[in-house]
Order: C-alpha cells, then sequence, then structure tokens
C-alpha cells in the first residue's frame, strides 16, 4: 500500500459501544489515526511490520472505524504514542485506558496524555451502526444456559438471508465476533429476527451514531 | 430443538468415540460457530434429515484418517472405499439412533444416508448452520445442525 496515505477514525470514541472490543495495538493504532499522521509514521511509531500494518489497517476499515483522508504531508504532525506488546489480549476502550493508566507491561511507556480525536472532518454515515457483539451479547444474555444461548443466536440469524449476511462480509460467526453493521437492510433483519425469536426488541444500546450526526 | 436436546445429543455421539477406543483420549467438543451459506463438508458425511418446528438435517462430517482410525479400532485392517463407506455407514446408524433418542419427542426423523465428497452435491443442505467442531485423536470433525423454517424450504 502506499505508506503515505492518512486515515481518521469515523466515529468519536466516546460514540463507540462500550462492549467493543480490539487487541491492544489495533486500539492505539486507532488513536494514531487522526487524521493528519501518516501510517508510515504509524507504522513506525508501534514497530509494526508491513503485514501487521496491513493486517490492522484493513481490519480497521473493514469495520468501517477507519477512513482514508486526503492530506498533504506539509499538514502531517508527529504525536507521541508509546508502543506497545503487539501480542495483548483484546480489550475494551475502557479496558486499554486502565492499562495505560496502570502502566501496562513494566517496561513499556504509557500514553503520555490522551485526548479525544478531533471530530471528523468527512460526513459521517446519516446512519446510526449496530454492534454485532452487542447484539450476540444480548441474546447470550437471555439465556442462563450458553448452548440455549447459542441455539438462540443461531435461531436469529438463520432467518437471515444469508446472501444479505455475505453481502456485509459475515460468512460465519463466532459468538465473541464484533463488527459494525452499517447496512440499514441486515440491521433491520436483525431486529425483526430478535423480535420474532425472543419476543423482545433490540436493545438500544446495541447501537449507537456518529458523533457529527445529528449536532447542530 | 433446545438445549437439553442438542447437549444430549452432542454427548452421546461423542460417547460412541469415547467408547470404541477407551483407551484414547476421549474427543473434545470445540467451541461452536455458525456458518453462512458454504456449510463445512469433509471426505465422508452421515446424515439424517429432520423435520419438526423446523426442518433441516443433522450431521457428521468427517475424514478418511478419522475413518481409518474407528475401522482400526474394529480390528479392521483393510483401508479402501468399501470399508470407509462401511465405516461411515455405521457412524449414520449412530446418528441416526442418537438424534431419535435427543429429539425424536419433537422431531420426525429420517432414515440415514452416507455421503462421499463426491457426492456431495446431492445434498440439499440448509443455508445457515450450527457447526459444533470435535477432535478425536487429535483430527477434527464435525457434527452440523443445520435447520430452517419451514416456510422457507
Amino acid at each position: 500500500m502506499n505508506n503515505t496515505k492518512v486515515f481518521q477514525n469515523v466515529w468519536a470514541l466516546q460514540q463507540l459501544p462500550v462492549t467493543m472490543k480490539l487487541p491492544n495495538m489495533e486500539w492505539r493504532f486507532l488513536l494514531c489515526c487522526d487524521g493528519k499522521t501518516p501510517v508510515y509514521q504509524i507504522q513506525r511509531r508501534l514497530a509494526l511490520s508491513d503485514k501487521e500494518r496491513d493486517y490492522i489497517l484493513n481490519r480497521l476499515c473493514a469495520s468501517s472505524l477507519l477512513s482514508e483522508k486526503a492530506l498533504s504531508l506539509e499538514e502531517l504532525a508527529q504525536t507521541t504514542i508509546d508502543t506497545a506488546s503487539p501480542h495483548a489480549e483484546p480489550q475494551t476502550f475502557s479496558e486499554y485506558l486502565q492499562t495505560a493508566e496502570s502502566g501496562g507491561h513494566p517496561q513499556e511507556k504509557v500514553v503520555p496524555s490522551f485526548s479525544p480525536l478531533q471530530k471528523p472532518s468527512v460526513p459521517a454515515p446519516p446512519t446510526r451502526s449496530m454492534s454485532l457483539q452487542a447484539v450476540i451479547q444480548f441474546i447470550l444474555n437471555q439465556n442462563a444456559d450458553p448452548t440455549a444461548g447459542h441455539l438462540a443466536t443461531y435461531q436469529v440469524f438463520m432467518g437471515i438471508n444469508t446472501q444479505l449476511l455475505k453481502r456485509n462480509g459475515i460468512t460465519s460467526l463466532r459468538f465473541q465476533d464484533d463488527r459494525l453493521i452499517t447496512d440499514p437492510e441486515l440491521q433491520a433483519a436483525i431486529i425483526d429476527n430478535i423480535q420474532k425469536v425472543l419476543g423482545t426488541a433490540c436493545p438500544e444500546d446495541a447501537f449507537f451514531i456518529p458523533a457529527s450526526f445529528g449536532k447542530k | 430443538m433446545n438445549a437439553d436436546q442438542l447437549k444430549v445429543f452432542q454427548n452421546i455421539t461423542l460417547a460412541y468415540f469415547s467408547k470404541i477406543a477407551a483407551q484414547e483420549k476421549p474427543p473434545v467438543l470445540q467451541e461452536a460457530y455458525l456458518q453462512f451459506g458454504s456449510p463445512v463438508l469433509l471426505d465422508y458425511t452421515s446424515i439424517v434429515h429432520i423435520s419438526g418446528v423446523y426442518e433441516g438435517c443433522l450431521y457428521i462430517t468427517t475424514t478418511t484418517n478419522v475413518l481409518e482410525a474407528l475401522l482400526g479400532q474394529h480390528g479392521e485392517k483393510e483401508f479402501s472405499d468399501v470399508t470407509r463407506l462401511d465405516m461411515c455407514r455405521e457412524l449414520s446408524n449412530v446418528l441416526a439412533g442418537n438424534a431419535s433418542h435427543a429429539f425424536g419427542a419433537d422431531w420426525t426423523i429420517s432414515v440415514p444416508q452416507s455421503i462421499t465428497a463426491d457426492k456431495i452435491f446431492t445434498l440439499k443442505l440448509p443455508p445457515s448452520t450450527f457447526i459444533m467442531p470435535f477432535t478425536w485423536k487429535e483430527m477434527e470433525s464435525y457434527v452440523v445442525v443445520g435447520l430452517q423454517p419451514k416456510e422457507q424450504g
């Protein structure tokens, strides 16, 4: 890929679902993407190989967390993000911050100062997003027995057209999977099937809207 | 199909492998997952069709190596297409018996079928499947539940 590309966050961090988990390095990569810093600088700071960089970028873009921004090199600014173990367990953003505050690995530096990312300058999608993991957890939590929860999840998703799932990149589903669903048709199908199978509505906290949407 | 029925079915199906090779480590059930559009199918598949609130199938799909290991446990020395298919048929009968035991009260269970990889195209499977992988003698096989609402059938 072109290493001088610049990426920015699609969503404000406080708008991300609290249940969303990312590996530590993906959180760090996400935080580094401030709409100014080119990929090669982030890669160098995080000590990533080309393969790791591409893998993380692909995942974050596929999850609609990052989008590419056109920017001149003169506008690029250096930030001071620490390095971290790329092999740490996935964490929620809250867990990630706690790790950073408590020092993380002894030999590692902590993010010196964290400030919220700037508001995206590109128009955000005018639809709310659905956290797949929040939906799965909601279904699982309706059942005391994990197997019953797995079966209920299967019942919900078996009623959804597989072409619609595939169109959204979902060809299989593990119960810890997470991704952001932005396709209104798939969101509607999931909501409809939760109602049919569980007899209850999909919870509002499975959704969030882009920070810039709805603000005057 | 409820969780208790499914667990009974899982347990008695895995128990077959434990009993047939008591000296070996028992099979270990791995984390289940859902598959959309492309059902997992290995070299040999034992399948029964089921019908109840939903309709679909239950199947065990496994590899040549697993069938040969099972044949070996039966004292069979000759491994050929014929003996492997015989073993697959035995698995099919076990599957049908287990399905009747676990789900017979609520579901109609068909006679079992034994399918080799080259005949897989003859199978009509539901588009969404519930996959339960298990390992036995470090080889992976899959117990699969495939259901769909009746109106889609």
